[in-house]
């Protein structure tokens, strides 16, 4: 017992510790070239859930929890970039929370495998942006 | 009214003076009207354009250009509900040569089998012919295959580059468990976790064939609909 609490502790700190520095790396990397960036992406949030159902399922909560810690620690660290206007684990993230926990992860593992630099050759020319990234939606729904 | 000083912000895209302008004429008008109409058009606004087309709808029925360029606007407008308010406010109109095209236009993408890509422009015809091609196409059928095959759903939907990644890393995933089981045991952890990765990819893979039909299936419509969009505009 005492060693989980030590770990979940652990595991804070080093998160904590890792975002730390990435804030600092950003904030320096902004000021050195600020006059050649891009427009920023917005903040990655928590997973939020629209249906109140979805506050009952404890799956939710693991996806929501793996999730930021994937995009706020490892993503950054890795430098992963995607095919995708919206990277998979957001595209998985929007996804749960529209279609639910099921529907949300098996879609964003099937663009996870659908990731590699040919895919935006097969989607028409409408749905590709000027950063040549394929424009993707969590529902499709949205496709209008 | 002042139609050089209208036509003057305009050009000069001053949308907020034009505005102004357009609001301070009688609303009773029918030529205010169909100023204000013009104005949305250009500045698109679907219900105040619908608004004002229903007060001036003879002076705007007169323009057989502009109800083109709306027809055109419509044509790629997201709200279902207003694009079939307009187009069928438009099956009443004696039509001219572009907007029966543009009318066309607008049922095919509603039913593509009723009409051949002769019909359209040239450069619409292309993205007609894939619109058809994955309107016609099942989203359960590319499910099933994907279950047959992994990735043989997104062949049908096609997408073959897709359909060789799936295939590989499904049998990737499926050779390494059985490899694992047969060396480690059915209930070595390793085992365990590679049993549990290929079966979120292959059903990942089937909710991926039959969501990739139905979205590929919106896609080429919105792209036939802009190509044809495009020569009118």
């Amino acid at each position: 017992m005492r060693f989980t609490i030590l770990i979940f502790f652990l595991t804070g700190f080093i998160v904590m510790a890792a975002q730390t520095t990435l804030d600092l790396s950003a904030q320096i990397s902004k000021t050195t070239f600020h006059q050649h960036s891009s427009p920023a992406e917005g903040k990655r949030k928590l997973l939020g859930f629209k249906k109140k159902s979805a506050y009952f399922n404890p799956l939710n909560y693991v996806g929501a929890g793996l999730l930021y810690i994937y995009q706020n620690v490892f993503s950054e660290q890795i430098q992963a970039d995607c095919n995708y206007q919206t990277s998979c684990s957001q595209f998985t993230k929007l996804s749960i929370e529209q279609n639910g926990f099921v529907k949300g992860v098996l879609g964003g593992f099937n663009q996870w495998t659908e990731c590699f630099g040919g895919a935006l050759y097969e989607h028409p020319p409408v749905f590709r942006n000027n950063r040549h990234k394929i424009i993707n939606y969590p529902s499709e729904n949205e496709i209008k | 009214m002042d139609v050089s000083f209208i036509d003057h912000l305009t050009v000069n895209e001053l949308a907020n003076e034009h505005r102004l302008y357009l609001n301070g004429l009688s609303p009773f008008s029918d030529s205010a009207n169909y100023y204000k109409t013009k104005f949305h058009l250009k500045y698109f606004d679907d219900s105040l354009l619908l608004l004002h087309y229903g007060k001036s709808k003879i002076l705007c029925d007169a323009d057989t250009g502009f109800l083109a360029k709306t027809s055109a606007a419509f044509l790629v407008n997201s709200n279902r509900q207003k694009k079939q308010t307009w187009f069928n406010a438009m099956q009443q109109n004696p039509a001219n040569t572009d907007l029966m095209e543009l009318q066309n236009i607008y049922h095919a993408s509603i039913s593509p089998n009723a009409f051949t890509s002769e019909s359209f422009p040239a450069q619409a015809q292309n993205a007609y012919s894939k619109y058809k091609k994955a309107y016609n196409k099942k989203p359960f059928l590319a499910g099933a295959l994907s279950t047959a095959v992994p990735g043989l759903g997104k062949l049908y939907a096609g997408k073959t580059r897709s359909f060789i990644m799936t295939l590989i890393l499904n049998a990737a995933y499926g050779a390494q468990t059985i490899e694992s089981s047969v060396k480690l045991g059915n209930t070595h952890p390793l085992t365990i976790i590679n049993a549990g990765a290929f079966t979120v990819f292959y059903l990942s893979n089937i909710y991926g064939s039959y969501q990739a039909v139905r979205q590929l299936r919106k896609e080429y419509k919105k792209q036939f609909l802009i190509d044809a969009t495009r020569f009118y505009n």
